[in-house]
């Protein structure tokens, strides 16, 4: 017998933010998000501050049981990280939800972040709008503008089609297509330094013995070296996909990062989410390049007049974050 | 043992004890099609298959794609597809691609006899 809720649309994906200046601000939108979400038998996340999960269970009373929650600053260390987190949650919450609504307030981390990592995030917001169509995610991106600089809170209007006040939604008056704001995002990239080490013509064989030695060299461990030769070679099989030539390849060192750059000429990469959608096991073009972000600390993806570059930045052996886990091989 | 594939890059043997197959090199785009070809006659069979990964160096995302598949295929017929002597590297890309919890998917870091 066919019943109104097999014949219901999947609910579609939902991107807001929610600028707050006040605790009271904060409750005013997550209270009631969580409690229609709740009665409406929806999987409802809180991934925010330890603060606002504090306030916000003790706002829910009983009904905080039913709420599950991630300190933010933990629930994807970088934005491809967070997309995981992300994606993981959807799997998991989606098989408990008949096609309804999975609701996320999803608070990213400002503070203390470089600059590049505020790019970064910002670009993620974005993005988030293409990624997470296919889901039934119902997203509400929470920004503290008691601590939140203005050009992140302009961010928030510009990355979010509408921005909640209380539980009501209002259109953002600043949306940018993201296609637009990735455009606004990534600026030229400055020129590897004259003496990068260079591999031309990179085939799999030559790219892995260059990539070894160079990862030995610059103290490298051997099992991080290989999640390296991955990250790297997953660039190359994709750029190999664009066009007939052979990549050059160019390794370098900054501190805090081993930066190494494919440049393929004649290329052209036209999938503005490359790398961020989740691989299945059905085979999807660029999926190799989920690994390629995951490993990296950030990846910059630039068409040039010459063709296309992939550039990959990877913790050096002075991370000493890699040293609390040393059965990881992250 | 005559390898069943052996390309220079990557040799796969068959094993009999336990019954499955022996990577030895490596496995990216160009040659994941040889490793699905050898592993397909052993998708009717229940029981576990066990892939040998102990000389394994690399595998790409095409090649995990293929044990993924196969070990989710093998699943729906009551069989496993067991890795064993899995690098830390190797499984942490099955990690990363959320393939780790795949049904059927056995990851056995000691030997193949373990």
């Amino acid at each position: 017998m066919i019943t109104r809720d097999t014949v219901t649309e999947p609910a579609p994906m939902v991107h807001q933010g929610n600028i707050y200046g006040s605790d009271e601000e904060f409750l005013a939108m997550a209270v009631p998000f969580a409690e229609q979400g709740l009665a409406a038998g929806e999987p409802v996340l809180a991934a925010t501050t330890a603060r606002n999960i504090e306030l916000l269970y003790d706002a829910l009373g009983p009904a905080a049981e039913e709420v599950d929650y991630a300190e933010t600053a933990y629930f994807g260390r970088r934005p491809p990280q967070r997309v995981a987190a992300f994606h993981r949650y959807w799997l998991d919450a989606s098989k408990r939800n008949g096609g309804r609504h999975v609701r996320i307030i999803a608070e990213p981390v400002w503070n203390g972040r470089s600059t590049r990592d505020v790019l970064a995030w910002k670009r993620m917001e974005s993005a988030l709008n293409l990624v997470l169509a296919p889901t039934g995610i119902w997203m509400i991106c929470p920004y503290d503008s008691r601590v939140v600089p203005d050009d992140v809170l302009l961010a928030a209007e510009q990355t979010h089609p509408s921005c909640m006040q209380g539980d009501r939604a209002e259109e953002s008056g600043h949306f940018v297509d993201p296609l637009r704001f990735f455009a606004e995002c990534d600026t030229p990239l400055p020129p590897p330094p004259a003496d990068a080490a260079t591999l031309r013509d990179a085939g799999f064989r030559s790219l892995r013995d260059f990539l070894s030695a160079q990862a030995a060299a610059r103290g490298i461990r051997s099992q991080r070296a290989m999640l390296l030769v991955t990250a790297v070679n997953e660039a190359v099989t994709y750029l190999s996909s664009r066009s007939a030539a052979r990549p050059t390849v160019r390794l370098w060192t900054s501190p805090g990062a081993l930066l190494c750059q494919i440049d393929q000429p004649g290329a052209e990469i036209d999938d503005p989410i490359l790398g961020l959608r989740a691989p299945t096991l059905t085979e999807a073009p660029g999926d190799g390049m989920w690994l390629t972000r995951q490993i990296c600390d950030h990846v910059d993806i630039r068409n040039t007049p010459r063709g296309a570059t992939i550039r990959l930045h990877f913790p050096t052996s002075r991370a000493a974050e890699l040293l609390q886990a040393p059965t990881a091989v992250f | 043992m005559n390898p069943a594939y052996d390309d220079g890059q990557l040799r796969i043997t068959t094993t009999l004890d336990p019954p499955g197959l022996r990577l030895h090199g490596v496995v990216h785009s160009l040659n994941s099609v040889a490793l699905q070809r050898e592993l397909t006659p052993g998708a009717g069979r229940r029981g576990d298959l066990t892939i040998d990964a102990t000389r394994l160096d690399h595998i790409d995302v095409t090649g995990l794609r293929v044990l993924a598949s196969t070990a989710h295929r093998r699943s729906s017929e009551g069989g496993r597809l067991v890795l064993a002597g899995l690098s830390p590297h190797l499984r942490q890309l099955l990690v990363l691609l959320g393939w780790d919890s795949t049904p059927g998917l056995h990851l056995n870091e000691g030997g193949a006899d373990t």
